[in-house]
């Protein structure tokens, strides 16, 4: 029962955790000037931010 | 105003903040969009003080019963205000009012500290002075250009930007999920 109350918890933070990982693909793509990866993750993470807040 | 509805009203000011963030990634290209995205992002910004203000007990709140402590964005607001009063030009009205509405953002978080859970006044406040900080920050590279001493100032901007927008969220979506588990058992 704990196990799966930790994996309900665990899947719950999945956008967070998507969140977490593309804010330091954005970041790195600041530091190294590449423009698509920017371009691309910005977008993507407000939304995901949105999902997250919603659900 | 339901509990539920405080959530409602930040996430629909994360939503304007996301249509707001892509257009002024193309403002460079298509100047008009920058004004577009001032607007939207204005609105966002309105949509995040209301929510926080129409939030219950008003007057329980940190700011109403201590307005000391906004001294520190209404300094920080002047600050920005006058370093940047004579590079504004045609855009002295815009960034002024949007000035305004991050400090009254601030004041909004730091008026939810005594009506939400300490952890959650906390995220909020954090929060909102990051995205202040983020914004000023983008303020100054616009407008005074190499005199903003900062490496890499969009590494600063976009660091501080994610953090707050995120911390604000995750205050707003702590603070609702206590407040329905409270009308939950005042219920039974």
């Amino acid at each position: 029962m704990s196990k799966y109350l930790y994996l309900m918890k665990l899947t719950k933070q999945i956008p967070i955790i998507i969140y977490a990982l593309l804010s330091l693909v954005h970041l790195i793509s600041i530091q190294f000037s590449f423009e698509i990866g920017e371009l691309l993750t910005r977008p993507l993470l407000m939304l995901l931010l949105c999902i997250y807040t919603y659900r | 105003m339901p509990y539920s509805k405080f959530k409602q009203w930040l996430l629909i000011g994360a939503l304007f903040i996301t249509v707001a963030d892509v257009l002024l990634m193309f403002s460079v290209e298509v100047p008009i969009l920058f004004i577009i995205g001032i607007g939207i992002a204005l609105l966002g910004q309105w949509y995040y003080s209301y929510g926080m203000a129409q939030y219950p007990d008003f007057r329980e709140g940190l700011l109403f019963r201590n307005p000391i402590w906004g001294i520190f964005p209404l300094l920080y607001g002047s600050f920005i205000i006058y370093v940047l009063w004579s590079d504004l030009g045609e855009f002295q009205f815009p960034i002024v009012l949007y000035t305004a509405t991050l400090i009254a953002t601030v004041f909004s978080a730091i008026n939810m500290q005594g009506r939400v859970k300490r952890s959650s006044a906390i995220l909020l406040i954090t929060g909102a002075a990051l995205y202040m900080l983020s914004d000023s920050m983008l303020a100054f590279e616009l407008f005074l250009g190499e005199e903003f001493f900062i490496p890499n100032p969009r590494f600063w901007i976009m660091l501080t930007y994610l953090i707050g927008i995120y911390l604000m969220l995750q205050g707003a979506v702590n603070a609702s999920q206590l407040s329905l588990n409270v009308n939950s058992t005042s219920t039974r």
